[in-house]
């Protein structure tokens, strides 16, 4: 006998002495399909604010260079990473920050190519920025095209060029980079490294502008449309985004390789030393997609139906399991002591390499058993996240 | 974004056991770790069978396999020490997504999937070939800013028709390789020189974890079995085990072990030293010319990152075959064996139990493939000897894998140089030792020859 063929007869009796009725579930997955989107367009709403605070104080700190307007802009790019990195787990199904079209290498690439943004110490290539005569424009589009000059990752755009060029070069074993604000005034090609500073974040601005509306509401055209119609293939996508976020990314390239390596270049925010806030937003927006419940800086709350409500009716066990590894995800996201260019290196019983290990394995669990409810769901999760995606 | 590291996360589903795995069936073709995906990724998985821990190790081997190498002195420490002379940025940069390179599209593009061997005749103490005293053991089409590479290699292809009995033809061709503008002078009269194609990579440590004592008792050297074929061995030196042992990797299988193999792409494909090839790969003309050159670290690969390295080359996981219950596929599988082709790509095989991956241990493969020497005729001969293997000889290549290069890597491109366009071209090239199954090959009526293809596009 076909064993594919015997299975399901074998697994039919106990649901549906145990299932609920399966329209209370397909109701529990409309409801969270139509919360997540909700999320999704307040969270990328709330980081368009945020960068649009962070362009005005980057002109401000332009206008008027000092320690205190230097000490602004800083604060208003820490700010607006929250949100961003709580949107991280809107990627890895080809969605519109990350299909072939997505903005998502111009926005978050690093390791920074940070000699080709400003030239190297020592070196006579003195960088995009300090050669007004190779590159007398700098703008948005110019920055984009100078991005991947000949196929190569040249990585000059995005929120850790700008990390890079407020704080500068971490040379500290203790703290973040510390780069003057004369660079801004004094400084040879102080102008340019303003106008470096500004495209960028325009640029950032514009792209944000547009995944703020392909997740608007009541409009037919756009992404949001076609998500809330297709709820099982949308539901799919909610559980991959949580899976290669925890799984591949989390646990593999932003923690692994750097647990691995112990070298600065692999933690992500290494010039501000602000990698332990990343992986607490990233871990944040997996907690915020599972239960449904988003608080936003102004105060107002998204509460509608998680994931966690599909889960627990299709296997109350394993939503719980879910659950409680996810309590686990924030809890050691938080315990990781900074700065994480620090905690990555000594010896492997160390406070800090203890700490990033346990949130390896914490991450990793999300995504084993988040996988496992994609099964109970009859969801089917590629080996790697999808490059373009139908439907 | 850091870029491609999509690895997903799944419990291994059957531990390796120290016992002989039982049968899985034809489709598993890299044993118990076999992974089922026919997309894009087929040839990047772990195995399915690797333990959690070695899953983490082959994530940081992934990265390092794909992000480019900078210039010395940069920010990014661990990463830099490209050149001063180089044939590619990274790993991936010619073994794209874990698959096979491409001969350059146009004439004027700089080589990149495809490399030059070079040499002089005669042999070293060991056998080793001689390199050229020059321009070393391997042309570099590439240099650091403000260097140039050895020289600029191109390749005119020249046509040919092969006719089949029932009279219907396929355009073959073969390429003409110039190389010009050298950068220290003519190379001489002596110059040897020998095309070679990047291969995939997935399944490596299978083939690695083959005992010797298998592939000794495949060789026939004086075909005593009276079939045509020949099989030898190459005999390489290992520079881990002191000694001389069959060599299993590389188009003349002139290479020993998986480390070896990655050392040597390391340092000669992307100038970079590690622990077991600390020196650059430069002839005494090239240390001048490069003496103020900066390092990248003693060595440039740390011992950590290179263990990394190999343990994802060597875990690479192989993807199962398709279309099994397909009448045609099963004609074309009869034909395979009945044509012969088998005796040099054998289906058949089992690792040992003595690799230091556990996961490799005692599985049943179908590499399609002996690893050993092959005489393939004067069409595809270099003329360029390489340890025991004569300018004539090749190694089986495995066929595990065959019907997903397009998918993989948009192109099918085989034999050493790339100048076969697709498996039936491949075919056709077949000299020497594989006349007669050509023959027979080109003799069958045009449905049985369909049948055949589709098999291997079955692989």
């Amino acid at each position: 006998m076909n064993r594919r063929a015997f299975l399901p007869l074998l697994l039919a009796a106990p649901a549906l002495a145990a299932a609920p009725p399966a329209d209370a579930l397909t109701t529990a997955k409309r409801d969270a399909v139509l919360t997540y989107a909700r999320i999704v367009h307040a969270t990328y709403s709330d980081t368009l604010a945020a960068a649009r605070h962070l362009s005005t104080s980057l002109r401000a700190f332009g206008a008027s260079p000092g320690p205190d307007s230097l000490a602004a802009a800083r604060t208003a790019w820490s700010a607006a990473r929250i949100p961003y990195g709580r949107s991280e787990v809107f990627r890895y199904y080809a969605g519109p920050i990350d299909d072939a079209d997505g903005p998502e290498p111009l926005l978050n690439s690093w390791p920074l190519d940070e000699s080709w943004i400003e030239g190297a110490q020592g070196s006579k290539d003195e960088g995009i920025i300090g050669s007004p005569d190779r590159y007398p424009i700098l703008s948005p589009q110019s920055i984009a095209e100078l991005n991947q000059q000949d196929g190569e990752k040249n990585i000059a755009c995005g929120w850790h060029a700008i990390e890079f060029l407020l704080w500068g070069p971490d040379s500290s074993k203790t703290g973040p980079g510390n780069r003057p604000w004369t660079d801004f005034s004094s400084a040879p090609h102080a102008s340019r490294r303003s106008a470096y500073l500004l495209a960028c974040a325009d640029m950032i601005i514009a792209y944000l502008d547009d995944l703020v509306s392909q997740w608007a509401p009541d409009n037919l055209g756009n992404y949001r449309a076609v998500f809330e119609e297709g709820i099982d293939a949308s539901i799919e996508r909610i559980l991959m985004g949580i899976i290669f976020l925890s799984g591949t990314e989390l646990a593999g390239e932003r923690l692994q390789v750097a647990w691995d390596t112990q070298e600065q270049e692999d933690e992500q925010s290494c010039f501000s030393d602000t990698t332990h806030l990343d992986l607490i937003a990233n871990s944040d927006g997996i907690a915020i997609v599972w239960n449904g419940i988003c608080q936003r800086p102004d105060g107002t709350n998204i509460s509608g139906t998680g994931l966690k409500a599909v889960a627990s009716l299709a296997d109350p066990a394993l939503s719980n399991a879910i659950s409680s590894r996810i309590t686990t995800l924030l809890a050691r996201a938080r315990a990781i002591p900074p700065p994480f260019d620090t905690a990555i290196r000594g010896d492997d019983d160390s406070q800090g390499r203890k700490a990033v290990f346990s949130l390896i394995t914490a991450a990793e669990d999300v995504a084993i058993k988040t996988r496992e409810l994609a099964s109970a769901l009859n969801c089917r999760i590629p080996d790697v996240p999808p490059e373009d995606i139908e439907g | 974004m850091r870029a491609l590291l999509w690895l997903s996360l799944t419990l291994p589903s059957l531990a390796a056991t120290a016992l002989a795995a039982p049968p899985l069936g034809p489709a598993w073709s890299g044993g118990q770790g076999t992974v089922f995906n026919d997309g894009h990724d087929a040839f990047s998985l772990p195995m399915a069978t690797l333990s959690r821990e070695r899953r983490r190790e082959f994530v940081v081997g992934n990265a390092f396999f794909n992000e480019n190498w900078v210039a010395a002195p940069a920010s990014t420490e661990a990463r830099d020490g490209l050149g001063p002379l180089f044939h590619a940025r990274s790993c991936s940069g010619c073994h794209t997504k874990d698959g096979r390179g491409a001969p350059p599209a146009n004439p004027a593009d700089t080589f990149t999937g495809l490399l030059v061997r070079l040499s002089i005749p005669g042999s070293g103490p060991r056998g080793e070939p001689l390199p050229h005293p020059i321009y070393g053991n391997q042309l570099a089409p590439r240099a650091l800013p403000g260097s140039d590479p050895e020289a600029d290699a191109s390749i005119d292809w020249e046509s040919s028709t092969f006719s089949y009995p029932d009279k219907s033809s396929v355009t073959l061709r073969r390429p003409r390789l110039t190389i010009s503008n050298w950068h220290d002078g003519p190379p001489g009269p002596d110059l040897l020189t020998s095309l070679r194609l990047a291969p995939a990579i997935h399944g490596s440590g299978l083939l690695e974890a083959i005992p010797a004592s298998s592939l000794e008792s495949l060789a026939d050297p004086d075909d005593r079995n009276a079939d045509g074929i020949s099989g030898r061995l190459n005999m390489v030196w290992n520079p881990d085990s002191q000694s001389m042992v069959p060599g299993r990797f590389g188009w003349k299988a002139n290479q020993p072990s998986l480390r070896a193999q990655t050392a040597g792409a390391f340092l000669g494909d992307i100038g970079l030293t590690s622990p077991p090839a600390p020196t650059e790969a430069l002839t005494p003309p090239q240390l001048l010319r490069f003496a103020s050159s900066p390092s990248g670290g003693s060595p440039e690969v740390s011992a950590r990152i290179f263990d990394r390295v190999l343990l994802y080359v060597q875990t690479l996981a192989v993807p199962a075959r398709r279309n099994l219950d397909n009448p045609t596929v099963q004609r074309g599988e009869a034909l395979f064996k009945s044509l012969n082709c088998s005796a040099c790509h054998l289906p058949d095989i089992s690792t040992g139990d003595a690799h230091p991956v556990p996961e490799l241990r005692n599985q049943s493969i179908h590499p399609y493939s002996d690893l050993l020497l092959h005489d393939m005729g004067p069409d595809l001969a270099d003329g360029r000897p390489d340890w025991a293997a004569s300018g004539l000889e090749w190694r089986t290549p495995p066929l595990w894998g065959l019907g997903l290069n397009k998918a993989v890597n948009g192109n099918t491109f085989y034999l050493h140089d790339g100048r076969a366009r697709s498996p039936e071209e491949a075919i056709l090239w077949h000299g020497g030792e594989g006349t007669a199954s050509r023959d027979a090959f080109s003799r069958l009526p045009a449905p049985d020859r369909a049948a055949l293809l589709a098999f291997l596009d079955s692989l």
